[in-house]
């Protein structure tokens, strides 16, 4: 193994949080960090002991109707509950520039993989890795007012290493 | 091939330094690198290992020794081996480089493992450091990284 392949079996032990702060180590830290093979040899280590997890809540309403929803939790190293993270993402949406997405319902999309995405009433969307808080938003496929029927699936394709979003409608 | 303790021959090392290193075989095919020289029997006494001195080698065998012993239980390997990375720096920097030059698996999992733990946490600044790295970012260029990940610095 040459010297980087060594750095990288180091740091691909350490947390999100901590790699988010090495960036500023130096450029090759920045550089080698970034790198998306980095990133799959970080995730294929941190699978195997994952410190974040989606699960599905219900809600009770005044009706004793339940309604599903899904919670983005964090653990610590020990197993115990951090935080419910959803606030989290959509306080970190809502500073970002992606500030209309957050308005009204938010639905959230894991994808079963790094990303997930966070669409809102008006079907602005938002796509984010929660480990590392980075966001974009995209471009809704149609004027969402005119089709009052449509869903949305987001999903990870292993074959060709690509995140696609499907957003469909019934006119 | 059988490599069992009881028919198990000597090997002898040499380091980078010049000091000979008797070994029994068993014990120095844990090192891969070793072990393909065995194998397609090139292993010359003694076999010259140029990238290790002489005091790695010590500690890199005595590794070795305990992890070839088949009686040592998991437990047992999991505290001596925690025993084993207590060291400094300069200590595990040669021992991570003796483990890939060997090609030891275990052993560089174990230091990696270690360097994570020593490292995790710690500012960056501390981890130039550590490591001895040059800061060869402008000081715009720093505080943009900074503000792109701020809440890691929360």
């Amino acid at each position: 193994m040459e010297r980087q392949d060594l750095l990288i079996e180091i740091l691909s032990r350490l947390s999100v949080k901590d790699l988010c702060k090495f960036k500023c180590v130096s450029k090759e830290w920045y550089n080698l960090i970034s790198d998306p093979i980095f990133r799959s040899t970080h995730h294929e280590r941190a699978k195997r002991d994952p410190l974040m997890l989606f699960h599905r809540n219900y809600r009770r309403q005044r009706d004793y109707r339940k309604i599903p929803s899904l919670r983005l939790t964090t653990l610590d190293e020990k197993r115990r509950t951090i935080q419910n993270y959803f606030t989290t993402i959509i306080k970190d949406v809502k500073k970002m520039h992606c500030s209309a997405v957050v308005q009204a319902v938010t639905k959230v999309y894991p994808s079963g993989f790094d990303l997930v995405s966070v669409v809102n009433g008006t079907d602005d969307i938002c796509i984010c890795n929660p480990s590392t808080r980075e966001f974009k938003k995209i471009l809704p496929a149609f004027k969402p007012s005119s089709h009052p029927f449509k869903a949305f699936a987001f999903g990870y394709l292993p074959s060709s290493n690509e995140y696609k979003m499907v957003h469909f409608f019934f006119p | 091939m059988s490599l069992s303790p009881s028919t198990s021959k000597m090997l002898s090392l040499k380091s980078s330094d010049g000091k000979v290193l008797e070994v029994e075989e068993h014990v120095a095919v844990l090192c891969e690198t070793i072990k393909s020289l065995v194998e397609d029997g090139c292993a010359d006494s003694p076999i010259p290992l140029a990238n290790v001195d002489g005091a790695t080698l010590g500690n890199v065998m005595e590794w070795c020794k305990k992890h070839a012993d088949q009686k040592a239980s998991a437990d047992d390997l999991e505290d001596w081996d925690a025993e084993f990375v207590e060291r400094d720096q300069g200590e595990l920097y040669h021992l991570i480089m003796a483990a890939n030059y060997l090609n030891i698996k275990g052993l560089l999992d174990l230091i990696c493992q270690k360097v994570a733990d020593m490292i995790k946490g710690k500012h960056p600044e501390k981890i130039r450091e550590i490591f001895n790295i040059e800061n060869d970012f402008t000081p715009e260029q720093q505080e943009q990284i900074r503000k792109d990940n701020s809440w890691a610095f929360e």
